[in-house]
C-alpha cells in the first residue's frame, strides 16, 4: 500500500479520535469546515494555496480571540486548533505538515483534559499514542522515501514490532507521572473548570429539588472507611432552617459555635468528593472534625463550607461520632422555630398530633407520617404550597415531603426543627474497603431540638434497604457500581495526586525502606503469590527447555548468525556448517556437530557442560 | 555510536517541555499524564532507535573485477542479528555512497548493488562502514561504524593506449572490459631492445624521440604467441602510464583471444584464462605500490 494512503487514514483516525474527545465542548459549525476537510484529503489529490488557508486561519484566530472572555478560554482554544486541522488538511502536506498535524490533535486531546476529567480520557491518550506512534514511523519512511510501497509483510512487521513503544511507555509513563514534581500554586488553576451545571445540594431547595437529585445516576462521592450499620449511615450536607414560599433555605451562620457531639462510635475516614460546584462538603452525622487542604469554614447548623465552590474532585478526611443526637447549648433557635409559611390547616393538623410532651408529640407526628402517607418518587406534590398538598390531598411523596412536613408540624407544635440535606446509605465495597455514594442516596431528614439536644428524625418510610442494597437497582446502575472499583482508583491515584501525596509517598517510600516495614494487604498477598508463582513456572520452563537438544542447536545457530553466516534451520546442522568459509569457526562448528549427533543417535546423553564449553569457545572467535 | 537530533527532535523535546509548563501550572493531573507519556515514549523510543542499528553484520564483495577511475560493482550485505527486533530504515554509507535498507527482519540479511570508484591501483582496505538511522520517529539520528575489514586489490586503470590497433570506434573503447569486439588485428607482438635487427624493424619513431634503438617484433610463423615485456615499455613510458597500457593490451589480448605472453619482473604470464588475466592484473595493480 502506498505509504501517502496509509498515511492520510491514519490522519483521518487520530483527528476524529481528537474531535470525539472535544465534541461537547465545541459548538457543531465548526465540525463542518473540519469534515469537509477530512473528506477532501482522502478523496481528492488537488491541493488549496498555502498562503490564502493561512490568511483565512488568522482572520478566524484574531476573531475567536476578540471574543475570549477567562471562561470561554479553552473553548476557544479548541476552536482554533479545530480551525488551523481543517487548513492543515487542505494544503500540500509534506512530513512537517503532517507532523502539524498531528501536534494540533494532541494539543486537541489535551485541551480536553482541561475541562474533564473523566475516565474517557484515558482511551483517548492511549489510543492516540498508537495511532501516533505508527503514523510517525510510516512519516519516517516516508520523509526518507516517498515513492516506496510497503507489503502487507513489511506493515504487519512495523506495526507489531513497534507497538513496543506505547506499550512499554504505559508504565514507563505512569512511573513519571508520580515522580514529576508538582506545585502548591499553579498560576492557571482557574482554567480546570467545566460550565455546567450544579449536581447535589445547594443552599437553597424547592421542593421536589431532591427528586432531580436522585434522578442523576452517578456516585457523588467515595468514603473510604470500615462497614459500620447501615442504619447509621447519615451523610451530613446542608442543615436548612429556613422556610420560604415552599422552599428551604440554609442561613450558614457561623456566630455561635457550642456543639458537643459525644456517646457513639468514632469513625475515621476519607472522601474523595466529585466535583458539585457549590461550597457544601459532606460528613458523617454527627462530624467533629475535618481535614481539608484548603479552607473551611464550620457554620451553627453544623456544616463545612469551602471558601471556593468544588470545581474540581477533591479528598478530605474526616472524623465522627455515629449517633443521634448532639448537644448545643444556647442554640439560636430564631429560623427553626419559625412558624412562617405554615397554614392554618397544617396548624389544625399539628395541635392534633400534639401530646403530653416534646418528645411524645415527636413520636406520634412520627407515626402519623409513617402510617398514613406513601413514599413514591413519583407524580409528586406540586403548587403554591406543596406541604398541603402532600398532607391534605396527594398523600404521597419522597423523603423531602415527609421530612417538610415532620418539620412544619413540629415547628406549629414550639418544637424547633430544621432539615437536613445529604445521603442516605452506600454500597460497600469490600474489597477496596470504602462506600459509594450515588446520587440515588440523596436524602432529606429532620432535626429536632429537644432538650438542648438536636435529635435526628427520619419520617420517611422507605426501608434503609432502598439506599444499601444493590438488587434494588437499576442494572445500569448495578453496572455502574460494579465498575465504580475502576473509578475510584482513577480518583483516587490520578486525579487527586498532589505535592501533599507526592511528599507524603516519598517519605513513605523512604521510611518503608529504612525499616523495611511492609505491612502487604490482602491483594498484594494475592500478587506477590502470583509473581512468585509465575516466577517459578516460568524458570521451571526454561529449565526443561535447556536440557533439550534444539535448545543447544538454536543457540549455535543464533552465535552463527550473529556472525553473519546465513542460516537455514530448516536443513540438516552439517549443511549449514559448510556454509561457513573461516575455517576455524568449520571445526569449533564440526565439533558441536559431532556432540549433537553422538546425543541424539547413540547414547543419548545431553552433555550440557561440553556442548556450552564448545558454544563459548565458538562466540569467542 | 552516536546520535544527532533533528528540527522534528528539537521541536518534540521543546513542545514537551511547554506542555511540562502548562502542567505544572494548571496543576492537571491529566496533562501531568501527557507529558509522562510523552517523555516515556521519547526514552522508549530513544532505546528502540539504538537497538535499530545494533547487532548488524556488514560486509561487502566485489561483484566484478574494480579498475582505478572507473566505477565497479559491489554488493553490500546486512545481517541482521536480533532475535525479535526487525532493523527499520537503515542507511548505510560506504566511501560516500549512500543505500537505504526500508526493512530487515531479525536473523534475515539483505543485499543491495552499489557502484564504488577508486582514485588508485592497489590494495585498498575498505575498513568502515556507517550505519545510520532516524528510526523511529525520524526526531534523531543514530549512527554507528561498522568494520567490514575488506582489502581488495584494484586493478589499474585502463589506459586509452595499446600494443594492438584495433579499428573500433571511441564510443566502444569506454564500454565493460569484458566486452568481446570484434577486431582487425595488426602484427605487431612486441617491442624489445635492439640486438643486430634488421634495419626495417627498428623502431624509429622512438629513436627520434629518444635516441634509444629498440626493435618491433611481429607474429609469424616463427612465433605462436604475442610476447611483451613490461620493463620494456617502462623503457618508453612513465610507470603510471606504462601499467595503463599494459592493462589495456592484456585485457584486449584476453578479450580477443590472442594468445599473450606477459612478462614482468622476470614472472612469465601466458594469459589465455580469466585466472591468467587477472594475475596479471593483480601483479600490475600491485606493482611498485
Amino acid at each position: 500500500m502506498m505509504l501517502r494512503r496509509l498515511i492520510d487514514l491514519g490522519i483521518t483516525s487520530l483527528v476524529i479520535i481528537s474531535v470525539i474527545s472535544v465534541v461537547k465542548y465545541v459548538s457543531f459549525p465548526y465540525f463542518l469546515p473540519l469534515i469537509a476537510s477530512l473528506i477532501f484529503n482522502l478523496y481528492s489529490r488537488k491541493t488549496l494555496n498555502r498562503h490564502v488557508l493561512t490568511a483565512v486561519a488568522i482572520f478566524l484566530t484574531i476573531f475567536i480571540a476578540f471574543n475570549t472572555t477567562l471562561n470561554t478560554l479553552v473553548n476557544n482554544l479548541m476552536k482554533v486548533i479545530i480551525i488551523f486541522i481543517s487548513i492543515k488538511l487542505l494544503e500540500e502536506k509534506r512530513y512537517r505538515d503532517y507532523m502539524q498535524i498531528i501536534t494540533l490533535s494532541i494539543f486537541l486531546i489535551t485541551s480536553s483534559a482541561l475541562l474533564n476529567i473523566n475516565m474517557i480520557f484515558l482511551f483517548y491518550i492511549i489510543t492516540s499514542i498508537f495511532l501516533v506512534n505508527f503514523l510517525i514511523i510510516l512519516l519516517t519512511i516516508y520523509d526518507n522515501l516517498p515513492e516506496y510501497s510497503l507489503n502487507r509483510e513489511e506493515l504487519k512487521e512495523i506495526f507489531y514490532k513497534t507497538a513496543i513503544i506505547p506499550i512499554f511507555s504505559i508504565p514507563f509513563a505512569i512511573l513519571l507521572f508520580f515522580i514529576i514534581p508538582r506545585t502548591s500554586t499553579p498560576l492557571f488553576d482557574f482554567i480546570n473548570r467545566e460550565d455546567v451545571a450544579k449536581t447535589g445540594f445547594t443552599s437553597k431547595i424547592g421542593l421536589g429539588g431532591v427528586s432531580t437529585i436522585q434522578e442523576t445516576e452517578t456516585i457523588a462521592f467515595r468514603a473510604i472507611m470500615k462497614e459500620v450499620d447501615p442504619s447509621k449511615l447519615y451523610w451530613r450536607g446542608v442543615v436548612f432552617d429556613i422556610y420560604r414560599d415552599g422552599s428551604w433555605h440554609s442561613s450558614n451562620r457561623t456566630n455561635r459555635i457550642n456543639f458537643t457531639i459525644k456517646g457513639g462510635e468514632s469513625i475515621s475516614y476519607e472522601i474523595y468528593f466529585e466535583p458539585t460546584y457549590d461550597k457544601y462538603l459532606i460528613t458523617l452525622d454527627k462530624p467533629v472534625d475535618l481535614k481539608f487542604q484548603g479552607t473551611l469554614t464550620k457554620t451553627e447548623n453544623l456544616e463545612f463550607l469551602t471558601t471556593n465552590v468544588i470545581s474540581k474532585k477533591i479528598h478530605y478526611n474526616g472524623s465522627s461520632i455515629l449517633t443521634e443526637s448532639f448537644l448545643d447549648i444556647d442554640s439560636d433557635i430564631t429560623h427553626s422555630k419559625d412558624k412562617k409559611g405554615i397554614t392554618d390547616s397544617i396548624f389544625a393538623l399539628a395541635k392534633s398530633l400534639k401530646k403530653e410532651n416534646d418528645t411524645e408529640t415527636i413520636n406520634n407526628i412520627l407515626k402519623y407520617l409513617k402510617e398514613n402517607y406513601r413514599y413514591s418518587l413519583t407524580d409528586l406534590p406540586s403548587g403554591k404550597s406543596p406541604v398541603e398538598e402532600f398532607l391534605f390531598r396527594n398523600k404521597k411523596g419522597n423523603c423531602e415531603y415527609f421530612a417538610s412536613a415532620m418539620a412544619l408540624l413540629l415547628r406549629a407544635n414550639d418544637i424547633p426543627a430544621r432539615l437536613v440535606g445529604g445521603f442516605l446509605g452506600g454500597y460497600y465495597n469490600k474489597n477496596a474497603g470504602y462506600y459509594a455514594i450515588s446520587n440515588k442516596n440523596a436524602h432529606v431528614w429532620v432535626e429536632a431540638l429537644v432538650n438542648n439536644r438536636w435529635i435526628r428524625l427520619d419520617p420517611t418510610p422507605a426501608s434503609i434497604s432502598s439506599f444499601t442494597q444493590r438488587d434494588l437497582l437499576s442494572l445500569k446502575m448495578k453496572f455502574k457500581i460494579y465498575l465504580d472499583y475502576i473509578s475510584f482508583y482513577w480518583t483516587k491515584f490520578i486525579i487527586n495526586y498532589d505535592l501533599q501525596t507526592q511528599m507524603e509517598l516519598a517519605v513513605k517510600f523512604t521510611t518503608n525502606f529504612k525499616t523495611v516495614k511492609i505491612k502487604p494487604d490482602k491483594i498484594t498477598n494475592y500478587t506477590l503469590i502470583s509473581i512468585i508463582l509465575l516466577a517459578l513456572t516460568s524458570f521451571l520452563f526454561i529449565k526443561n527447555k535447556r536440557n533439550t537438544p534444539s535448545y543447544f542447536i538454536n543457540k549455535f545457530y543464533k552465535i552463527l548468525s550473529e556472525k553473519g553466516i546465513n542460516i537455514d534451520p530448516s536443513i540438516p546442522i552439517m549443511r549449514n556448517i559448510d556454509r561457513i568459509d573461516d575455517e576455524k569457526l568449520k571445526k569449533e562448528s564440526k565439533k558441536f556437530a559431532e556432540e549433537i549427533n553422538k546425543m541424539l543417535f547413540k547414547d543419548g546423553k545431553l552433555e550440557k557442560n561440553t556442548l556450552q564449553t564448545i558454544l563459548k569457545n565458538i562466540k569467542r572467535l | 555510536m552516536g546520535i544527532r537530533f533533528t528540527k522534528a527532535g528539537v521541536i518534540y523535546i521543546i513542545l514537551t517541555i511547554f506542555m511540562g509548563f502548562s502542567a505544572i501550572n494548571t496543576n492537571n493531573n491529566l496533562v501531568f499524564l501527557v507529558v509522562s507519556f510523552m517523555l516515556a515514549i521519547m526514552g522508549i523510543s530513544g532505546f528502540l532507535g539504538k537497538a535499530n542499528i545494533e547487532k548488524l553484520n556488514v560486509r561487502i564483495h566485489p561483484v566484478e573485477d574494480p579498475f582505478a577511475k572507473r566505477g565497479s560493482r559491489f554488493i553490500l550485505e546486512i545481517k541482521n542479528g536480533k532475535r525479535y527486533l526487525p532493523s527499520i530504515l537503515l542507511k548505510t554509507n560506504l566511501r560516500d555512497r549512500e543505500i537505504t535498507f526500508i526493512i530487515l527482519k531479525p536473523l534475515s540479511s539483505i543485499r543491495q548493488e552499489t557502484i564504488l570508484k577508486f582514485d588508485r591501483r592497489g590494495r585498498i582496505l575498505l575498513d568502515d562502514v556507517m550505519v545510520s538511522s532516524p528510526f523511529p520517529f525520524n526526531f534523531f539520528v543514530r549512527y554507528k561504524k561498522y568494520h567490514i575489514n575488506e582489502e581488495i586489490i584494484v586493478f589499474p586503470e585502463i589506459g586509452e593506449k595499446s600494443f594492438f590497433n584495433f579499428n573500433r570506434n571511441a564510443e566502444e573503447n569506454t564500454t565493460s572490459t569484458n566486452d568481446k569486439i570484434t577486431m582487425k588485428l595488426e602484427e605487431l607482438s612486441n617491442i624489445r631492445s635492439y640486438s643486430n635487427d634488421p634495419a626495417k624493424r627498428i623502431f624509429w619513431k622512438q629513436f627520434a624521440k629518444t635516441g634509444e634503438l629498440y626493435t618491433k617484433e611481429y607474429t609469424g610463423e616463427d612465433s605462436e604467441s604475442f610476447r611483451l615485456y613490461f620493463e620494456d615499455i617502462l623503457k618508453l613510458y612513465p610507470l603510471e602510464e606504462a601499467i595503463k597500457i599494459a592493462t589495456k593490451t592484456v585485457l584486449e589480448a584476453y578479450n580477443n583471444s590472442i594468445p599473450l605472453t606477459f612478462t614482468i619482473s622476470n614472472e612469465t604470464y601466458n594469459v589465455k584464462t580469466d585466472a591468467d588475466k587477472r594475475s596479471v592484473l593483480k601483479r600490475l595493480a600491485l606493482y611498485d605500490a
